[in-house]
């Protein structure tokens, strides 16, 4: 068991990060849904409808 | 009774009355176009329907249906 | 100290919005077109925290008519506003103050912003502001929003006057019309509030239906009301609601008289130059057309197309893919691993990011078009056709917003006062290719017709043809019946657009677009590179080397006959259709994971090659025509759902775009494989009831007709 970790140690370090990453992503996200940004089109940020619609 | 379609281009003339009821006819009045307002047809669209006026010092467009409800002196 | 709240009110296309942005210092978008900001915005003075701006849609009166008068006046109705601020465009001011009037009315404080002081210097006509001051009974300041000039001081007279929280309103009105009011208001003085008693008096004088539904009057009431109404008509003429608006109008000029002196020597305006060239008879057409085209050329196929192989090429496969993999062999890190941030990550996300630049230039290019005011232009030249097809001309400004994105085209859409047109408005706004589906345009274009310059025309092209097909259909059933809606719009002055305002719109656009790459289309990347690795083998979830035998080729292979006839039944096409409704340059993701984007570095463009296998000419043609029409993404339909606030019509509507777009791509697809191979089949024959049927559709009476 030991062993495996020490001979992979690189890939879950990186598959951790990786993991650590996305769930930041996600919690990023609902975060932002959260706020009234949502990752909607391209100009919802600039639109002059932005508050009303994203309540 | 003379419509305003009746004008020519650029030609300044005299509103006398807004006909019709309901939006339109506010709408015409409200951007500026009640009786005595003196207005001119500034051009016609590519396909002569809406047309360009000028009144009160802007330029509005209206359809030419629309502008049959105004009467000109 | 107390909060203080001050309303923002004025006509579209005064300025109000660059104010507003001035004083609170929000991050927002300024266009030219009337009626950009359709919403209330709020915000907080950025001097001070206690003052709440809130800024109102811009409107020219306060009638009943249109849903931004009702929003404005029940807004400064039923809320406690310490102070209006009515901004003005100077250069347009006998119009812009009829909404003054009405506004001094509701007795609270108004302070009068005259915008657009360096225009009117530089038309050399002179205002007088102690006269118009003192002849509207309010404080008059002037500024220049766009400048920032004395703005200030808005904020500064209007503490001053918050305090005794009245206004005390000229009379226009004189003779008959004042006894019939004051008549009027002896009537109604127990239903309304007494500070608001001379706005709702002129209001039952004008037969306004919904002050006269709130008001509750009974019978007696009415008819006494009635008959002083009647008196005065009678004396004047005129209907009531004639007869208020004249007289305003008759006082304003009085005033313009007094306070404004005009510089009559004005020669032809620039403006007016432009217009005799872009609304030409002959010219106007072929313009409009150029511009378009031009617009797409660029972004896609030159300077876009430039700096996208710049980023697929050289950023991603030159230094970015090679050397990660580099790294993570390096590292000695698992295969697995290894392929999924190569292949999923960067291969999804990558795909995206390429596409990014051409954005960018779109983005550039349409807003410029939105800030400089050719857009109503363009409404005004295309009114007469998009009326044949049971649109109006305003129909054209939510779709020209459209093409950049269609979630402020669709809400862009609410200026269009007529529910009708509005509803068609709505459905047929996403069939404009929108800047997401641009990645699939320039994907398909690059990857089968050899980055032709026409496709990015042609699926735009194709776009406007779906508009008007739609509409010819749609203005012929009976849900669409009724009278068009007017067409009383401003023609606003031209304007260089401020170069600060091209680029943050464009940046807020484009950024938008960089962040979905790193968060939903990343993660939508994992999951399909998950889905695309593993299979089942015997029993057991292992990772497989070929994909068509994973797990997601299973699901994908489960969708892929209902695109077959469409000439499309590839697992990975119809996995790209589906993923395409998180965002639409989802479609080019996907594919970047499934036909493997990270192999592009050695031999050019790989992906594409590999991609190229799976179609041929014509199927990804009909791939792209689905894709460009279909549901638009999950965000637009939200904001079809808003606009309609009824699931029925939502549901209509998202219906109506899937079948229009599976119909279309089938009677493509077939018509094309009947032409290229001369092979006749039962879905031919399918493709050929379904054309007959369009034809119907297209040609038969219009029932309902009522022009």
């Amino acid at each position: 068991m030991i062993l495996y970790v020490i001979n992979n140690f690189s890939t879950i370090s990186l598959a951790l990060l990786i993991t650590a990453g996305l769930l930041g992503i996600i919690v990023k996200m609902k975060c932002d849904r959260k706020n009234g940004k949502s990752s909607c089109g391209s100009s919802c940020s600039g639109c002059p409808g932005a508050k009303t619609c994203h309540k | 009774m003379r419509k305003l379609i009746d004008a020519k281009v650029n030609e300044s003339v005299k509103v006398v009355k807004v006909h019709g009821e309901g939006p339109i006819k506010r709408r015409i009045m409200d951007m500026g176009i009640v009786k005595n307002t003196v207005i001119e047809i500034r051009k016609y669209a590519p396909l002569m329907d809406p047309i360009e006026i000028s009144v009160r010092g802007y330029g509005l467009s209206i359809r030419i249906k629309d502008a049959e409800m105004i009467e000109i002196e | 100290m107390k909060e203080i709240k001050i309303a923002l009110v004025g006509n579209p296309n005064s300025g109000k919005t660059t104010l507003f942005n001035n004083l609170t210092g929000s991050n927002q978008y300024v266009g030219n077109w009337p009626g950009v900001t359709v919403e209330r915005k709020e915000g907080k003075y950025k001097k001070n925290k206690n003052i709440l701006i809130q800024d109102l849609p811009g409107i020219y009166s306060l009638s009943p008519y249109t849903l931004e008068e009702i929003i404005t006046r029940q807004y400064l109705l039923e809320n406690d506003v310490d102070v209006i601020v009515n901004i003005i465009d100077g250069t347009n001011i006998e119009r812009n103050l009829y909404l003054t009037t009405q506004l001094l009315e509701l007795n609270i404080p108004v302070v009068v912003a005259i915008n657009m002081m360096d225009l009117v210097e530089k038309n050399k006509d002179k205002i007088n502001f102690e006269k118009l001051s003192e002849k509207l009974n309010c404080p008059v300041v002037n500024i220049s929003a766009i400048n920032g000039n004395n703005v200030i001081d808005v904020i500064d007279s209007a503490l001053k006057i918050a305090v005794n929280k009245k206004q005390i309103y000229n009379l226009y009105f004189d003779g008959e019309i004042e006894k019939s009011l004051k008549l009027i208001e002896l009537q109604i003085k127990d239903t309304v509030e007494s500070s608001k008693l001379r706005w709702y008096a002129t209001k039952v004088f004008e037969s306004d239906k919904n002050v006269l539904e709130t008001l509750k009057l009974n019978f007696e009431q009415k008819e006494l009301i009635e008959s002083y109404i009647k008196k005065c008509e009678d004396l004047l003429n005129d209907d009531g609601e004639s007869i208020i608006i004249g007289k305003r109008y008759e006082y304003i000029e009085n005033i313009i008289k007094l306070a404004v002196k005009k510089n009559e020597k004005r020669t032809t305006s620039t403006s007016d130059k432009i217009d005799r060239v872009v609304t030409n008879r002959l010219l106007a057409f072929p313009i409009f057309i150029a511009v378009m085209f031009v617009v797409y050329y660029i972004s896609i196929t030159t300077v876009g197309d430039y700096l996208t192989g710049f980023t697929n090429d050289t950023l991603f496969g030159t230094w970015i893919i090679p050397n990660v993999t580099l790294m993570l062999e390096g590292l000695n890190i698992a295969p697995w691993l290894t392929g999924l941030i190569s292949d999923g990550i960067i291969g999804g996300v990558g795909a995206v990011l390429g596409f990014v630049p051409q954005m960018l230039v779109l983005f550039l290019m349409l807003s410029i078009l939105e800030d400089c005011g050719y857009m109503t232009r363009v409404a005004f030249i295309m009114d007469r056709l998009f009326r044949k097809f049971g649109l109006s001309g305003k129909s054209f400004i939510p779709m020209l917003i459209g093409s950049g994105c269609s979630i402020p085209g669709i809400m862009a859409s609410r200026t269009i006062e007529q529910d009708r047109d509005r509803k068609m408005t709505i459905m047929t706004t996403s069939f404009i290719p929108c800047g997401a589906k641009m990645p699939i345009i320039a994907l398909i274009g690059g990857a089968l017709f050899s980055d032709a310059w026409w496709m990015a025309p042609v699926a735009y092209f194709i776009g406007v043809l779906a508009v008007i097909i739609s509409g010819i259909i749609l203005k012929k059933m009976k849900v669409f019946a009724g009278k068009p809606a007017p067409f009383i719009m401003e023609l606003p002055a031209y304007h260089i657009p401020l170069a600060k305002n091209i680029l943050k719109s464009t940046w807020e656009r484009g950024f938008s677009f960089i962040k979905r790459a790193g968060t939903v289309i990343l993660l939508s990347a994992v999951v399909l590179w998950f889905l695309q690795s593993f299979g089942i083998v015997e029993g057991s979830l292992v990772m497989v080397e070929d994909n068509n035998t994973s797990l997601l080729a299973i699901v994908g292979k489960m969708i892929a006959p209902i695109f077959a006839p469409l000439g499309f039944g590839t697992w990975q096409a119809s996995v790209g259709t589906i993923t395409g409704l998180i965002a639409k340059e989802n479609v080019v993701g996907t594919f970047g994971v499934l036909y493997g984007f990270a192999e592009v570095s050695e031999a050019g463009n790989e992906f594409w090659n590999l991609l190229a296998t799976d179609f041929t000419q014509l199927s990804a043609f009909s791939f792209m025509i689905f894709n460009l029409l279909c549901a638009p993404c999950f965000a637009a339909m939200g904001a079809i759902k808003r606009e309609m606030s009824n699931g029925k019509w939502t549901w209509f509507a998202i219906g109506y775009m899937t079948v229009f777009a599976y119909s279309s791509s089938l009677v493509f697809y077939q018509l094309g494989m009947l032409i290229t191979t001369g092979v006749f089949s039962i879905m031919t024959l399918i493709a050929l009831i379904i054309l007959a049927g369009f034809i119907y559709l297209l040609l038969r009476k219009n029932k309902y007709e009522n022009i």
